[in-house]
C-alpha cells in the first residue's frame, strides 16, 4: 500500500517536473525570441539568401528574374583583376590596421590605467571618436587631408610639401588606414582598460617585491594575462577591416580612386552589385568569397591564441 | 505548486504579448519611415545633403564631373556640390521668390479634376535652386490637378544606385529622372514605359524638344521614353582678370590659341594658380576627342574606335597641357571640382557646363568670370549632358503619371528652371527667351549646335567609372599613356561585348 502511495507520488512528481521543464524550456526559447529573430531576419536569411543569388545570373531591373549558372559566378569573380586588387588592398588595409591599433589601443590603455591627473579626460577624448558616425568622420577627415589642409599646413610649418593626400594612390589607402586607426583604436583602448582593472594588484605587489622592474612586469604579467583581450581585440579588428567600406566610399567619393588605390572587397561586392548591369550574382559570389576568408582567418587566429591561453 | 506555475504561465503570457506589441511597434515604426516623407521634411535633408555632397566631393576631383553626370544624374549636379547649408537655405528661398512670377504659368492651365490617384515622384538632388524650382512646379501641378497626389521624394546622392535598386525590388518611383548614359541600360531592361500613346492621347507635342535631346530617350524600337527636363553643354569658364593681366586680348577660339594663352597666364599667375584646372576625366577628355576628329565608338556604335588617331590626339592635347605644366587637378588647388578652383581664383581656366553658374553666383568671382565656347582644334565639338522625366513600366497609375511628366515639362514649368539658369532648357521654344535673358550665357546655347551626347547605348550607364581609374593612371604618370590607351580599348570592347 505504503509502495504503491509513494509510487503515486513519485508519478506526480515526475509529471509535474516533465511539465516544469517544459515550461522552463518554452521560457528559455521565448527569451532567446528577440535576439533569434533579429538575427535569423538580419543575418542567418541574407547569408542564405546571398548563398542561392551566388548561383544565380540575375537580371539588375528584376531579381525574381534568374538563370541557374552554377559555380560561373564564382570562375568570373576569382578571376577579376579587379577582384585581386581589392582583395589585396585589404589584406594590407587590414594588416597595418589591425597591428597598429591593437598596439596603440595597449599603449593608450596603459596610459590613461595610471593614477596621473585627468586620466578620466583623456580616456574620454580618446574613445569619442568610436562613437561618432564614420560617415561623418570621413567627411572632416577630408578636409584635414585636402591639399590645403590641416594635416599640410602642419607639414608646411615643417618645410614638407605634403601631397594630394586622398587623391594620390600612394597615400590614398594609408590616409583611410590612419582614419580607421584614429576611430577604433578608442574601442579597443576601452576594452583592454577593462581587463587591466581585472588584473589582480597582488601580482604586481609580488613582482616588485621580487625585484622585477616596470618592464618587466608588462611583458611577464600585463602582456600574458591580457591574451583573451587581445585575441578579442584582434579578432574584432580583422572582422572589422575585411568589411571596411563606409570609409573608402566617403573617401573616394563612391569611386573606389584614385587608380583602384582604395577599392576594398566590400566596395567591390558594392560596385558588382550595384553600379554595373546584371552582375549581382558575381557581386554574392564575392561576398561568399570574402565570408569564407574571414572564417578561415578567425579560426587560424584562434588556433593560434589557443595554444596560449592557459592562464 | 498549482499558483506558482499559473503565476509563471501567466508571466509567461505577458512577456509574450510584450513581445508581440514590441514586434508590432517595430513594424508600425518601420512603415512610418518607410512612407514617403513630406516635402517639407524633404527639402530641409537636401539642404543637409547638399552640404555632405560639397564635402563628399573633395575626395575624387577626378570623379566629380563622371560622379556629377553619371551618380546624381542631373545635368546641373556638380552645382549642388559646392553650397553651403547657410547659403543654400537663403538662395532656396530666393529662388522660390523669384518663382513666384509662376502665376502665368497657372493661369493657362483649366484644372483637371479627372485624374485622380497618388503618383510617386523621385529627384536628384543638385542644387538647392533645383530643389525650390521642383517644388514650385508641384504646386503648380497640384493647382492644374487638383486630385492627383505626388509624392515627392529627393534621392540626396548615388541617384542611380538608388533607382536600380528601387528598380530591382519591385519599388519604383512611377516618375522619376534618367540621365542619357543611363538611359539605353534602362530602356534596354524594359523598365520604362513608351510615352508615344500617352502623348498622342493627351496631344502633347514632343517636336518642339531638341531631337538630338529626344534621340538619347529613343529605343532601338522607335518609342520614346523619355521627356528631356533640361540638358547643359560643356564650355570654357575663364576669369578675364587674370586674362587681361597675362595681357591675352582675345578669347581663344583654336586649341592652339588656348595653349599660347595658358602658357602666357603661367607666367604672370602665383605658383599657387594654375593656368587650367582639368582633372583625369571622360567627360573632359571626350570633347578634345571629338575636336581632333576622334571618337570613343564607330559611327554605328558596335566597335571601339579608341585605338585611332583621333582619339590618341584628344588625350594627347588634353594630357600634354598638364605635361607643359599648364594645367592641375583640382585636387591639387585644394578644390574640390574644376569649376571650384576656378571660383576659389585657383585657376584662371576651366571646362565646365551651366551648373556652375550658381555656386559662382554666390562669390565675388561672378564679376570676373567669361563664357566662351571650347576652342576648335581641326572641328569644334563639346559634349552635351541631359536628363528626363521618365515613367516606370511598373506605375499602378499611368495617366497620373503621365500628366504629372508632362506637366513637369512643359513649356511654362520648364521656364521655372531656365530661369534661374542653372541648365538650358530642353525645348526650342525656350531658348530665345534664355538668350535675351541671359546674353552673357550664349556661349552654353550656341555649343548645342556642335555638341555630341554624352551616351553610347547599352552597358555604358557606369561606364566613366572604368575608364576614369585609367586616366587617373595617366595623370599620376603611373601608367605609360599607350597603355591607358590600350587598356580604354579593351574597356570599351569588353563592354560591347556584353
Amino acid at each position: 500500500m505504503a509502495g504503491n502511495i509513494g509510487q503515486v507520488q513519485v508519478e506526480t512528481t515526475t509529471g509535474s517536473l516533465a511539465r516544469q521543464k517544459m515550461m522552463d524550456k518554452w521560457a528559455g526559447w521565448l527569451f532567446v525570441l528577440p535576439a533569434l529573430l533579429f538575427f535569423s531576419v538580419f543575418v542567418v536569411y541574407p547569408i542564405g539568401y546571398g548563398l542561392f543569388l551566388s548561383l544565380f545570373k540575375i537580371n539588375s531591373f528584376n531579381i525574381d528574374e534568374r538563370q541557374w549558372v552554377g559555380l560561373e559566378n564564382f570562375t568570373k569573380v576569382l578571376a577579376d583583376p579587379n577582384f585581386h586588387k581589392a582583395l589585396l588592398n585589404t589584406a594590407v588595409f587590414s594588416f597595418f590596421v589591425v597591428t597598429i591599433q591593437t598596439v596603440l589601443a595597449l599603449l593608450l590603455a596603459v596610459a590613461v590605467n595610471q593614477k596621473i591627473k585627468g586620466s578620466t579626460f583623456f580616456r574620454t577624448a580618446f574613445f569619442f571618436p568610436s562613437i561618432s558616425s564614420s560617415v561623418v568622420i570621413s567627411i572632416i577627415f577630408l578636409w584635414v587631408f585636402n591639399q590645403n589642409g590641416l594635416l599640410n599646413y602642419a607639414l608646411s610649418t615643417i618645410g614638407v610639401k605634403g601631397p594630394t593626400w586622398v587623391d594620390d594612390p600612394r597615400t590614398a589607402l594609408p590616409a583611410i588606414m590612419g582614419l580607421n586607426i584614429w576611430t577604433t583604436a578608442g574601442t579597443m583602448m576601452v576594452l583592454y582598460l577593462a581587463a587591466l582593472q581585472d588584473i589582480p594588484a597582488h601580482l604586481y605587489e609580488a613582482a616588485a617585491v621580487d625585484g622585477a622592474n616596470p618592464f618587466q612586469r608588462f611583458f611577464r604579467i600585463t602582456l600574458p594575462l591580457l591574451t583573451p583581450t587581445t585575441f578579442f581585440v584582434v579578432t574584432l579588428g580583422l572582422i572589422g577591416t575585411f568589411q571596411v567600406f563606409d570609409q573608402a566610399f566617403v573617401i573616394s567619393n563612391g569611386s573606389g580612386g584614385p587608380e583602384k588605390s582604395t577599392l576594398t572587397a566590400v566596395f567591390y561586392i558594392y560596385q558588382q552589385a550595384f553600379k554595373e548591369t546584371g552582375r549581382m550574382g558575381v557581386a554574392a559570389a564575392g561576398a561568399v568569397v570574402l565570408l569564407v576568408i574571414i572564417l578561415t582567418v578567425t579560426l587560424i587566429q584562434r588556433f593560434i591564441f589557443r595554444s596560449e591561453q592557459e592562464y | 505548486m498549482s499558483r506558482i506555475s499559473n503565476i509563471r504561465r501567466l508571466s509567461g503570457l505577458g512577456i509574450f504579448s510584450l513581445l508581440v506589441m514590441l514586434v508590432l511597434a517595430a513594424c508600425g515604426d518601420a512603415t512610418n519611415t518607410a512612407a514617403p516623407p513630406t516635402t517639407a521634411a524633404t527639402s530641409t535633408t537636401a539642404a543637409a545633403a547638399a552640404t555632405t555632397a560639397a564635402s563628399v566631393t573633395t575626395a575624387a576631383a577626378a570623379t566629380t564631373a563622371a560622379g556629377a553626370t553619371t551618380a546624381a544624374g542631373a545635368t546641373t549636379a556638380a552645382a549642388g556640390a559646392t553650397t553651403t547649408a547657410a547659403g543654400a537655405t537663403t538662395t532656396a528661398a530666393g529662388a522660390t521668390a523669384a518663382a513666384g512670377a509662376t502665376a502665368a504659368a497657372s493661369d493657362t492651365i483649366t484644372p483637371n479634376t479627372s485624374l485622380s490617384g497618388t503618383v510617386r515622384l523621385s529627384t536628384a538632388t543638385s542644387s538647392p535652386e533645383e530643389d525650390a524650382i521642383v517644388k514650385q512646379q508641384l504646386q503648380n501641378f497640384a493647382k492644374a490637378y487638383p486630385n492627383v497626389k505626388v509624392n515627392h521624394e529627393i534621392i540626396a546622392s548615388d541617384y542611380d544606385t538608388k533607382i536600380k535598386t528601387s528598380i530591382a525590388g519591385n519599388n519604383a518611383p512611377d516618375v522619376f529622372y534618367v540621365d542619357s548614359l543611363i538611359a539605353p541600360d534602362y530602356i534596354n531592361g524594359k523598365v520604362l514605359e513608351p510615352l508615344n500613346s500617352y502623348a498622342d492621347k493627351n496631344k502633347v507635342s514632343l517636336s518642339d524638344f531638341y531631337p538630338t535631346l529626344s534621340k538619347a530617350f529613343t529605343g532601338a524600337d522607335n518609342n520614346v521614353y523619355g521627356l528631356p527636363k533640361d540638358h547643359n553643354t560643356l564650355v570654357m569658364f575663364y576669369n578675364k582678370d587674370m586674362f587681361q593681366k597675362a595681357g591675352i586680348t582675345a578669347v581663344p577660339t583654336t586649341t592652339e590659341e588656348l595653349k599660347a594663352a595658358l602658357t602666357k597666364l603661367k607666367g604672370v599667375l602665383p605658383a599657387d594658380v594654375a593656368p587650367l584646372a582639368a582633372d583625369p576625366d571622360l567627360a573632359r577628355v571626350l570633347p578634345w576627342v571629338y575636336a581632333f576628329g576622334g571618337s570613343m565608338l564607330s559611327a554605328d556604335n558596335k566597335a571601339s574606335a579608341v585605338n585611332s588617331p583621333g582619339f590618341k590626339a584628344g588625350l594627347d592635347f588634353y594630357y600634354g597641357l598638364r605635361q607643359a605644366g599648364l594645367s592641375k587637378k583640382s585636387s591639387e588647388l585644394g578644390a574640390d571640382w574644376a569649376g571650384d578652383a576656378l571660383i576659389k581664383e585657383k585657376a584662371a581656366v576651366a571646362f565646365e557646363g551651366g551648373w556652375l553658374i550658381p555656386p559662382l553666383n554666390k562669390t565675388p568671382t561672378k564679376d570676373k568670370v567669361g563664357i566662351a565656347p571650347l576652342p576648335k582644334a581641326t572641328t569644334q565639338a563639346t559634349l552635351d549632358f541631359t536628363v528626363a522625366y521618365v515613367m516606370s513600366s511598373k506605375s499602378a497609375n499611368k495617366d497620373a503619371a503621365f500628366a504629372l511628366l508632362s506637366f513637369l515639362t512643359s513649356t511654362s514649368q520648364q521656364r521655372l528652371l531656365s530661369d534661374i539658369g542653372l541648365a538650358l532648357p530642353s525645348r526650342q521654344a525656350l531658348t530665345e527667351g534664355f538668350v535675351q535673358k541671359y546674353p552673357e550665357r550664349k556661349a552654353l546655347v550656341d555649343s548645342t549646335n556642335f555638341a555630341k551626347p554624352w551616351q553610347f547605348g547599352v552597358g555604358f550607364g557606369g561606364f566613366a567609372d572604368k575608364v576614369n581609374p585609367e586616366l587617373q593612371s595617366l595623370f599620376s604618370g603611373s601608367k605609360p599613356q599607350d597603355q591607358v590607351i590600350k587598356n580604354i580599348d579593351d574597356l570599351v570592347k569588353q563592354t560591347l561585348s556584353q
